[in-house]
């Protein structure tokens, strides 16, 4: 009875990314192309069962559900090595092909659209496991399928399967670059209320920080998704290790997310890894000893998310999560910690205790690696929400010119007001706000700021 | 002078003195005066005084009245100087006066050493005399800082010791018996008989006895004397030398010989110590005859008597062949004694010889009695030292037999070393194949119990490899260490072991085939006296081997690693997702009350869990000894409380690493109730989590939420901090080391005490030994708070739900059928009643677990801080990472700062500043001070 995440792929990111996750854990759980186990990975103490289902002929079946309403993506996959490996049923394309045209409310309606043949396929999805745990879905929050689908399908997860969890890995749009998608902060803003409401847990993937991260320490320039891509599943990857290596802990998700999050709202989570080595690059032979990795870990330039710079030193830290892999004695671990309180290198939240979790997982013993440890830092940080600040500025810059609202109108959702996208603006806001409101030891009684608002309109 | 004649008769200075006194004619006075001068000549390099001329008078006369005291008593020094008295009145020259003193400590030295010389024992003979003793004595009890004891305590003693020992016994014998020489009355048997033991002493009183008794009758009437020749008494000495009566020399009784008193022979003195060789031989003769000796190691000493006797027999023979196949040219064939027809282990050389009874005297003897006397002392130093040996196995068998005789090993003497050697070789042949048996077959035929090794037949035999044999350290023989002699048992056991619990064979190779070609060859312990030996090492090779082959055995046939594995996955909770699925199938059924359980349906569940997560995969061998134990019930428990996991080892692995008895149940027990905890905490935390996105709607409850939030935040993160603690810092840590040491053991003791040990650091760990009571009381009452949120939430999230369906209920209804007063009147009433009573509640409810919660978390992490293990007090800053706890509790933050800063003095000071110096903060700091001191 393993407790099973179905994977859920919209769009061209959420596919791509999709797509490398899958390539990765194949080759940690020693699968081939085809669904096969390799020779050599026949005597595993992995849980493949997780992620994976056996088919009537011993083929291993990923359980993913491929979205997206144009073709191109799919296609790739389709005509990679690996296009046996999917199952075929689990393959969605929207008939006409057209796309979403990066339209948030266009996704959103051809999603309503779909939702029956849709949900078709996620039921009987969830009818083939055990126990069903929840939900991960990969998409990006600035296209249109991934965001505007992807909403629809939060609010509407929460709803035929109330009691599962729904785990999102979320790419960001990449600041550092002029989008193609004029609309990009409408749709982001409309898919973070739906994260923010729907979700249980979002993994914020930042392409600003990812590409960051590929040029300053990686020394790649311009880069690829596909490298881009193997970083995110990399940090996908490591995320789900303690669920497909059991050990005394972390053996399910919610074990794993709940002491992270210690207020629903908040569930937005940083990333961090280290060593990162580039594929085509010798790896720098560098000491890593776990108090290196912790402590490499805690430091800015190794998130993959693109905060603000914190000024005023407010922001802290909720939660900290450090999953470990590689050998690694526990003393260490140990050490490494009493190292980090004493010298004060973590600011956390005032209200309540919190601290470095630290979960050691075994690594893949397909995959080799030149580090002998590895970490994977999974944060809840108050600055999260500089991002989603940045979001709102976007959005009001282009929400004051009135700019591109027309493809917007010409949707069911827009046709009569704009009001979703004023209600999504305050729910994110409010979000910031709820952050902001974390960093300070009042925070538990904090009202919320639309709190007294609702009270006095509906008495 | 009168004094002075209680000496020896064939005092040469006594007869000289008689003869002038009695004017006796036939004697030749010549002959007389120059045998007697001749001896004052050689006693002078003897003289204990340097030089005698340098002495004043007073110097001399002490000197006489000591040797007179020495030899004679108080009163006969009392007569001496009343004699010097009357000597220092007349008129003579100062000259004269000192040499006629000089002459009289000569002569009194002479008559002292008489006896001293028939006392001391073999190891003295002639050479030390009584101060040299003593000297002797004194510098070996400088040097050793040990007072004299009869028998050296030691097994290791060095020889020179050993020497100087029986030799301060040999010395004060001579003291003793010399003194009670100078009681007149003759009781010596008395005295004999009332020790226990027999002691050299009293074999040298028993010679003396009747040399004194007999000088005294020779004193007293002279008259009745008969003389006999000097083969006459040699004959009557090989018979007594036999232990046989001869014409003169009678046993009395008691293994020693009489000479007759009347009796009256030339060199009465040497007779008197050869007889001591009858005495001596008489002993050991009759102890070597005794059938009861029970016990191989004593069969084996008696044996090695026997041949000691057997040479004894041929060596006398030949001297016996000696003494009569020379006839004196004049000797008349008279018919025999009647001696010699008596049945003697000589007789048959007795009979082929001629026998001489030569009572002539008028011939020069032409085997002389001094002839026999050197053969015979050296016999006597022999025999001496056997019957020494003897007396010390007085009682003993066995390793303590062996141990008594082993002391004398190391004796200095050229001749008495391979005597004893031999002893020792004899007595421990027996004993090593008693060893060799043990240690290559396993097998315990020890009849007597003279094994070191002893089976205790208390102990249910089902436990072979601990307990059932056990050392004996009194039999341990004194020159084997005890580690070797723990190899001994060890090895056997594992061989025992191998062939009763594994029932293995047990192929005869290596050190084991080096043992028995050793026994077959009859082996002995001799080389074992040495310190570093090839024995020694052949015994710790053998048990290394054989501690091997267990364990190869265990590894590669039962399955060690698999099984110790098998119970870290299962009974430590290593299978986390095993785990988790028992857990989550279980949940419902143990929240039931515990005698509504099923065994069979929770059997039931266990297959499932197995067939469900990764178990399966697992070892089919480890998966069969999974097995559900449920305990004893009583009235109020809960399925929780009965529940165990049970792993089921039979045979030799459970003999040795007895999972039955051993803490992995309480271990079990604790490690499930925490992941219970942790399992309970997310259902609360998913409910919440979708709790609060089900109820947007109902905003008032934001705040409400919240602080369930922030309460179950708490309990999660107290939770997986401590389940990362006990799994991976106890647990694992444990285990890794654990694992490592047995992979790397070399025997299965080593296996056996590392999986002690182990299972010793993890009830330590995890709060489960005695002295953790406390720890688990707190660890209780926050399961409580858990138990209560839980149903709290339950509670809670039933109201808003409905309050929810009302108000989508009425929403519709509005929408549908519009609103009237009445309506909007009972939705403002109920309303209010959600808002103003159930909200307000449930806060209420919320901060009483919150509060308790708070409370009992403060007292853990208190007595986490002060605890001595300072894993624990890591712990402490692990639950408290952010100093959250510390910032809202004052003692806890007080206990802090005192471990920081570790300066008792500066801490107190400021603390008492703070504090205001009230009583009762300072009884608080005081307290928390004490315990933070034991801490440190």
């Amino acid at each position: 009875m393993p407790c099973e995440m179905i994977t859920l792929q919209l769009g061209q990111c959420g596919n791509q990314i999709g797509f490398e996750f899958w390539k990765k854990l194949c080759a940690e759980h020693g699968i081939n192309p085809e669904g096969t186990l390799e020779s050599f990975a026949t005597e595993g103490t992995d849980r493949k069962d997780v992620f994976f289902y056996q088919a009537d002929d011993e083929h291993y079946i990923p359980r993913a559900v491929l979205l997206d309403l144009e073709p191109r993506v799919i296609h790739t996959i389709m005509n990679s090595p690996y296009a046996k490996l999917y199952n075929p049923e689990n393959v969605y394309l929207s008939k006409d092909g057209g796309g979403a045209g990066n339209n948030w409310a266009s996704g959103y309606s051809q999603g309503k659209k779909l939702q029956e043949e849709i949900f078709d396929i996620i039921d009987r999805e969830a009818d083939g496991s055990d126990s069903l745990e929840g939900f991960v879905l990969c998409h990006s929050i600035a296209g249109g399928t991934g965001s505007g689908m992807g909403s629809y399908l939060l609010e509407h997860l929460a709803d035929r399967f109330p009691k599962k969890i729904i785990q999102t890995y979320s790419v960001f749009p990449n600041q550092d670059e002029i989008s193609d998608v004029v609309v990009q902060p409408y749709n982001s803003l409309l898919t973070l209320k739906r994260l923010t409401l729907n979700a249980d847990c979002v993994v914020v993937l930042d392409n600003t920080a990812l590409n960051r991260i590929a040029a300053d320490r990686l020394h790649i320039e311009n880069p690829s998704f596909a490298q881009i891509n193997s970083l995110v599943s990399t940090i996908m990857a490591v995320s789900t290790s303690t669920l497909r290596y059991p050990s005394y802990m972390n053996n399910d998700l919610i074990g794993l997310i709940a002491p992270l999050i210690p207020t629903p709202r908040l569930h937005f989570l940083m990333t961090g890894y280290t060593p990162l080595s580039a594929e085509h690059e010798v790896a720098s032979i560098r000491k890593t000893t776990v108090l290196d990795v912790m402590r490499r870990l805690l430091q800015p330039k190794n998130m993959m998310v693109s905060t603000a710079p914190d000024r005023m030193s407010q922001h802290c830290y909720m939660s900290i999560l450090n999953i470990i892999q590689g050998e690694v004695d526990p003393c260490q671990v140990h050490k490494s910690l009493q190292r980090i309180r004493e010298r004060k290198l973590v600011n956390f939240i005032p209200w309540s205790p919190a601290g470095i979790q630290v979960a050691l997982s075994k690594k893949s013993p397909y995959v080799p690696t030149s580090h002998r440890v590895s970490g994977l830092m999974l944060a809840n940080h108050t600055n999260i929400s500089s991002l989603f600040d940045r979001c709102l500025n976007q959005y009001d810059k282009l929400r004051k010119r009135e700019a591109f609202l027309e493809q917007f109108r010409k949707e069911e959702m827009f046709m009569e007001s704009l009001d979703e996208l004023d209600d999504s603006r305050r729910e994110v806001e409010e979000l910031v706000a709820e952050y902001c409101a974390a960093t300070r030891p009042d925070y538990l009684s904090w009202g919320g700021a639309r709190t007294e608002e609702d009270q006095t309109k509906s008495h | 002078m009168a004094p002075l004649k209680s000496g020896n008769s064939n005092n040469p200075f006594e007869s000289l003195a008689t003869c002038i006194a009695r004017g006796n004619e036939n004697v030749d006075l010549k002959k007389l005066s120059k045998l007697a001068l001749q001896v004052l000549v050689s006693s002078d390099s003897l003289s204990t005084s340097n030089s005698l001329s340098e002495l004043d008078e007073q110097t001399l006369l002490e000197n006489i009245k000591c040797q007179i005291r020495l030899v004679n008593s108080d009163k006969h020094a009392t007569v001496f100087e009343n004699i010097h008295k009357k000597l220092s009145r007349l008129e003579m020259n100062t000259t004269t006066r000192l040499d006629t003193l000089k002459f009289l400590l000569k002569l009194s030295e002479f008559s002292a050493r008489r006896i001293q010389n028939a006392n001391v024992n073999v190891f003295h003979t002639n050479h030390l005399n009584i101060n040299d003793n003593a000297r002797v004595q004194m510098i070996y009890n400088s040097t050793m800082g040990t007072t004299p004891s009869p028998y050296p305590q030691s097994s290791y003693t060095n020889i020179g010791s050993s020497y100087t020992n029986l030799g301060s016994n040999a010395s004060r014998s001579t003291v003793m018996s010399s003194q009670k020489n100078s009681t007149s009355i003759p009781n010596s048997k008395a005295d004999n008989s009332s020790r226990k033991s027999w002691k050299i002493s009293s074999s040298v009183s028993k010679i003396n006895s009747p040399s004194r008794n007999s000088s005294q009758q020779l004193f007293d009437s002279s008259m009745s004397r008969v003389s006999v020749s000097e083969q006459e008494i040699i004959q009557d000495l090989i018979f007594c030398l036999q232990g046989i009566d001869g014409k003169y020399i009678k046993s009395d009784g008691q293994h020693g010989f009489k000479l007759d008193s009347k009796v009256q022979v030339e060199k009465r003195s040497i007779v008197l110590s050869a007889m001591e060789l009858g005495y001596l031989y008489n002993t050991i003769s009759a102890y070597s005859n005794l059938s009861k000796h029970k016990g191989f190691v004593r069969q084996g000493l008696v044996c090695a008597l026997r041949d000691e006797l057997a040479t004894y027999y041929h060596s006398l023979s030949l001297i016996h062949a000696q003494a009569s196949s020379i006839p004196p040219p004049t000797s008349i064939q008279t018919p025999s004694s009647p001696n010699t027809f008596i049945d003697s282990p000589l007789s048959e050389v007795h009979h082929n010889l001629p026998h001489t009874p030569t009572p002539s005297s008028s011939n020069p003897p032409s085997f002389s009695l001094t002839r026999l006397m050197t053969w015979a002392r050296i016999q006597i130093s022999r025999f001496q030292c056997l019957c020494d040996v003897l007396a010390a196995t007085d009682g003993l068998t066995g390793g303590a037999l062996i141990s008594s005789v082993a002391r004398f090993v190391h004796v200095g003497h050229a001749d008495l070393q391979p005597c004893v050697t031999g002893l020792l070789s004899a007595m421990t042949r027996p004993f090593f194949l008693l060893i060799s048996q043990w240690m290559v077959e396993g097998t315990l035929r020890d009849p007597h119990g003279e094994f070191f090794v002893c089976e205790d037949s208390h102990l249910n035999s089902s436990y072979v490899w601990d307990g059932k044999y056990r050392l004996s350290e009194c039999k341990i023989p004194s020159f084997m260490s005890k580690l070797t002699a723990e190899h001994i048992l060890r090895a056997g056991i594992c061989i025992n072991f191998l062939q009763h619990i594994c029932n293995e064979k047990t192929p005869l190779g290596g050190s084991r085939k080096s043992l028995r070609d050793l026994e077959t060859n009859s082996g002995d312990l001799l080389s074992m006296v040495r310190p570093c030996n090839q024995l020694s090492a052949l015994i710790e090779q053998t048990y290394a081997e054989n501690s091997k082959m267990v364990l190869n055995v265990l590894v590669t046939k039962f399955g060690l690693y698999e099984h110790l594995q098998g119970l870290r996955r299962y009974m430590l909770l290593g299978q986390g997702d095993f785990i988790h699925c028992l857990m989550k199938l279980l949940i419902a059924e143990l929240n039931k009350p515990a005698s509504h359980l099923h065994s069979a349906y929770l059997h039931e569940v266990l297959d499932a869990a197995i067939r469900g997560t990764n178990a399966q995969y697992d070892n089919k061998d480890v998966l069969a000894r999974l097995t559900i134990k449920t305990l004893v019930v009583s009235s109020k428990d809960l399925g929780w409380d009965i529940f165990v996991l049970d792993y089921n080892l039979n045979g030799p692995l459970e003999q040795i690493l007895r999972v039955k008895d051993s803490p992995y149940s309480t271990t079990f027990k604790f490690l499930w109730s925490m992941k219970r905890l942790d399992h309970i905490l997310s259902i609360i935390w998913e409910k919440q989590v979708f709790a609060t996105k089900h109820l947007r709607k109902l905003t008032e409850l934001s705040a409400l939420l919240k602080q369930g939030s922030g309460l179950i935040s708490e309990m999660v993160h107290f939770s997986h901090q401590f389940q990362y603690y006990i799994s991976f810092e106890v647990v694992e840590t444990a285990w890794q080391k654990f694992e490592s040491l047995v992979h790397a053991a070399t025997s299965l003791r080593t296996v056996i005490e590392e999986h002690k040990h182990f299972l010793r650091s993890i009830l330590e760990g995890t709060m489960q030994d005695e002295k953790s009571k406390h720890f688990k009381f707190h660890l209780t009452s926050i399961t409580r708070c858990i138990l209560e949120l839980k149903s709290l939430q339950e509670s809670f999230i039933v109201s808003c739900e409905k309050e929810l369906k009302r108000r989508i209920e009425l929403e519709t209804k509005i929408e549908e059928y519009g609103t009237n007063e009445e309506e909007q009147r009972r939705h403002e009433r109920s309303l209010a009643k959600f808002r103003t009573k159930l909200i307000p509640d449930m806060k209420a409810q919320y901060t009483t677990i919150t509060k308790s919660y708070h409370s009992t978390l403060n007292k853990f992490l208190l007595d986490l801080s002060t605890h001595p293990n300072v894993a624990l007090k890591l712990l402490a800053n692990r639950l408290d990472f952010n100093e959250h706890y510390q910032r809202s509790h004052t003692e806890l933050s007080e206990c802090v700062k005192f471990r920081r800063t570790s300066d008792y003095n500066t801490s107190i000071a400021s603390t008492l500043d703070r504090s205001g110096a009230t009583l009762d903060r300072s009884g608080v700091i005081g307290d928390s001070l004490n315990r933070s001191g034991s801490g440190l």
